[in-house]
């Protein structure tokens, strides 16, 4: 089995690093440009994501997550604390609530996800429309809680109770994805 | 100790769902962390595969492509890094080409004597999780100084603090952290501090800034070799203003978020009253 990319960019391998930010260039810029919002802003984050990315090449391990998925936690987990340290909330431009429901795509169509986003898939299509709605907006937009229940117009409780549980069921359907994939 | 009931856990869960969709102020951070500790079932990082997961999902598609501009910043930042790391292992450190993030004052205002502030810091580290082994802090955008001397020279309003131990094993440390708010750059110099194995652990900055927040700021991980001396710039996590104090302790690699390690060696800044009250 070849090495992945981080594993390359983690043994020193120069090339990989070039081929590390064409490969998740473009999720990390799109990751920043939804949780952080503001262009230049998102574009420091993007640099300061990288560094972390190389900073932590040497601690994944394909047994456990996607390189995506690694990617994906280290950008988020960056962009987060980020935002949190400007004390912005992410800019929602022009895309209203309709617009991104809409937007967000027909997980069962997406036939090339791999890993650990394929079983997200499988158990996101297992929630109820406003709860996957919820999730969306929360995760993948950025937008505060507060915010969701204002624009859907249900209680902020009801809110937190369906980003805790869609979290839930997806976290158990990776587990039982990787439980799967070892025995 | 009371046994963490099925609620608790109920809490504990719907603050690691928040904490990777809205993100969480240190106190909530700090409930996670002993919540964490009481319920080891949990841990920081219970939800970020899967949130990352579900944003992959629902995100599949909707990629834009790394502008090209940008590229070039994050390669080039990439080669200075791996350079740094290459010659400098502890310090694989780069200065990113990107503008100071614009901090927002918020928080209580410090009134008290840096003695205090000192007092202040310390309470404010506390646990450490294992997830953060992943959390490394990003280098900021200091002004890269050249060297210690060159950066004294050339930097007359730098605030100086004189180190002082404070456990058993540090009093014959000395030296001083050099920084100035406007270069927003600093250096530590050392003497006498206790080599370490950087496979095992590392030393870490904090920095109090009173007029920012309650907690102490990272100022960077650094390695000391068995010659006891070191000098390193100072890469402040954050944006620091009024420093009053600076503060070292012994962390894991990579260093820490939060600690819970006593600090070892301190130096209030000149013309900071040491002593509570």
């Amino acid at each position: 089995m070849s090495e992945s990319l981080l594993q390359r960019v983690a043994a020193g391998d120069t090339a990989a690093v070039a081929a590390c930010v064409d490969a998740f260039g473009g999720l990390v810029w799109s990751l920043a440009r939804r949780l952080i919002g503001h262009a230049e802003e998102a574009e420091d984050a993007v640099q300061e994501v990288f560094i972390e990315l190389w900073k932590n090449a040497a601690r994944f391990d394909p047994e456990v997550a996607a390189e995506s998925t690694f990617v994906a936690m280290i950008a988020r987990r960056r962009l987060i604390d980020r935002r949190r340290r400007l004390a912005r909330r992410p800019e929602r431009g022009a895309v209203s609530v309709d617009d991104a429901v809409l937007a967000a795509p027909d997980v069962l169509g997406q036939v090339d996800l791999k890993d650990e986003a394929a079983h997200a898939a499988a158990a996101l299509e297992q929630l109820k429309p406003e709860q996957r709605r919820v999730l969306q907006l929360a995760v993948c937009q950025g937008w505060p809680h507060q915010v969701i229940a204002d624009r859907l117009g249900i209680p902020l409780g009801t809110v937190k109770t369906h980003v805790r549980r869609g979290l839930i069921k997806v976290r158990e359907e990776l587990a039982a994805a990787r439980k799967e994939a070892v025995s | 100790m009371t046994r963490p009931t099925a609620s608790t856990a109920e809490h504990l869960l719907q603050l690691l769902a928040d904490r990777v969709t809205e993100g969480l102020d240190s106190a909530a951070e700090g409930e996670v962390q002993a919540l964490c500790a009481a319920l080891p079932e949990f841990h920081e990082a219970y939800f970020e595969p899967a949130a990352a997961a579900v944003d992959l999902a629902l995100a599949d598609g909707d990629v834009d492509p790394l502008p090209a501009a940008l590229r070039a910043r994050v390669l080039a930042d990439a080669e200075r890094w791996f350079a740094g790391a290459a010659a400098e292992p502890a310090a694989g450190r780069v200065r990113l080409h990107r503008r100071q993030p614009r901090e927002l004052r918020g928080g209580p205002r410090w009134s008290a004597r840096a003695g205090w502030y000192l007092a202040a810091a310390a309470g404010a580290l506390a646990l450490v999780g294992w997830w953060q082994a992943l959390m490394i802090p990003a280098e900021p955008p200091a002004e890269a100084p050249r060297t210690y001397a060159a950066f004294v020279a050339e930097t007359p309003d730098a605030v100086h603090a004189s180190w002082a131990g404070l456990e058993p094993g540090y009093a014959q440390v000395r030296g001083e952290a050099v920084w100035s708010d406007a270069r927003q750059a600093g250096y530590l110099r050392l003497v006498g501090l206790p080599p370490n194995d950087a496979a095992r652990a590392q030393y870490q900055l904090w920095i109090v800034d009173p007029d920012r927040d309650v907690h102490p700021v990272d100022g960077g991980v650094f390695d000391v070799a068995a010659t006891g001396e070191v000098v390193v710039p100072i890469h402040a996590k954050l944006a620091v203003d009024h420093p009053t104090t600076f503060a070292i302790t012994l962390e894991q690699p990579g260093g820490v978020v939060v600690s819970g390690g006593p600090l070892l060696v301190a130096g209030n800044v000149a013309g900071q009253a040491a002593g509570a009250g």
